[in-house]
């Protein structure tokens, strides 16, 4: 399980900050990994996660998806956004003034 | 002014959607189509959004409903909805041990529809599994399971543990309880 070499490319960020600072408590200081079954404590319903069957899967597992999710999404979060939505933006907000 | 306001709001949201659009469609120009469809239904219908209120989520949940509306069109004109499907599971995992972006990425795109939105808003956009099943308009509970069995599927699909335990053939294993009545 390295590092992809993946992780130079752009924005060279392999894994970035959390965006929600909940679930503080993972040994790993991994965001988002242990959330199966740290899940909000104010709702914790007796449905909780998965079915009573299912096994919980390794810390490391659990982990290495969770670093990998992030990664793959934040390599798309983090491409600049292209021009034509920025002009679309800007075209909506244009035809807006025209019509008021 | 206010207007202003909701043009740069948008603008700031619009990578996370390209991202979430990414992991529903797959192609880059695709997910941007999608993206731009979704801010133009935003702004015709920005005065039913509350200042203050998540504007990510709203954006999200739009996206989303327009994504299942395009893909129920799509299934009546197209006869072939499998084909995506097949290609994207053309290129799954093949060395184990050896796991970089580009499988990682095939796993997930293996992962049924539910599954993978489920994982993807909770996993890495961030969203509360209160928040993901308000945009997926489903009980919280059933949110919870499908982070579940999606992370369960990952790690058999890439074959993170329990080595040899699934045998040469883990994938379709793992594909196969999917539709197992236990996973429910």
């Amino acid at each position: 399980m390295t590092v992809s070499r993946q992780s130079s490319k752009k924005s060279g960020t392999f894994f970035k900050a959390p965006r929600l600072g909940r679930n503080e408590n993972s040994q790993y200081g991994v965001p988002h990994v242990n959330q199966v079954n740290s899940s909000k404590q104010e709702n914790r319903a007796p449905e909780s996660a998965g079915g009573a069957d299912e096994p919980r899967l390794g810390d490391d597992s659990q982990s290495f998806i969770g670093l990998r999710l992030r990664e793959l999404y934040d390599n798309v979060v983090s491409e600049p956004v292209p021009d034509r939505l920025v002009e679309l933006l800007k075209k909506l907000e244009e035809d807006d003034g025209k019509s008021n | 002014m206010a207007e202003y306001d909701f043009r740069s709001e948008l603008l700031s949201v619009i990578p996370n959607l390209r991202a979430f659009a990414m992991s529903l469609v797959g192609a880059a120009d695709k997910a941007d189509d999608l993206v731009q469809e979704t801010l133009v239904r935003a702004w015709d219908k920005r005065s039913s959004f509350t200042p203050g209120t998540n504007l990510k989520g709203w954006l999200f949940t739009i996206l989303r409903n327009e994504f299942y509306s395009q893909m129920r069109k799509r299934k009546r004109e197209v006869s072939d909805p499998e084909g995506a499907m097949a290609e994207r599971m053309s290129s799954h995992p093949e060395q184990v041990g050896r796991l970089d972006m580009e499988d990682f990425k095939s796993a997930v795109n293996m992962l049924p529809e539910d599954q993978r939105e489920a994982l993807i808003l909770v996993g890495a956009s961030g969203f509360s599994y209160e928040e993901a099943a308000d945009i997926c308009d489903c009980a919280v509970g059933t949110i919870k399971s499908r982070v579940s069995r999606a992370r369960t599927q990952l790690s058999k699909i890439l074959k993170l543990e329990g080595d040899g335990e699934y045998g040469p053939d883990a994938v379709s294993v793992g594909v196969m309880n999917l539709n197992s009545p236990s996973a429910a």
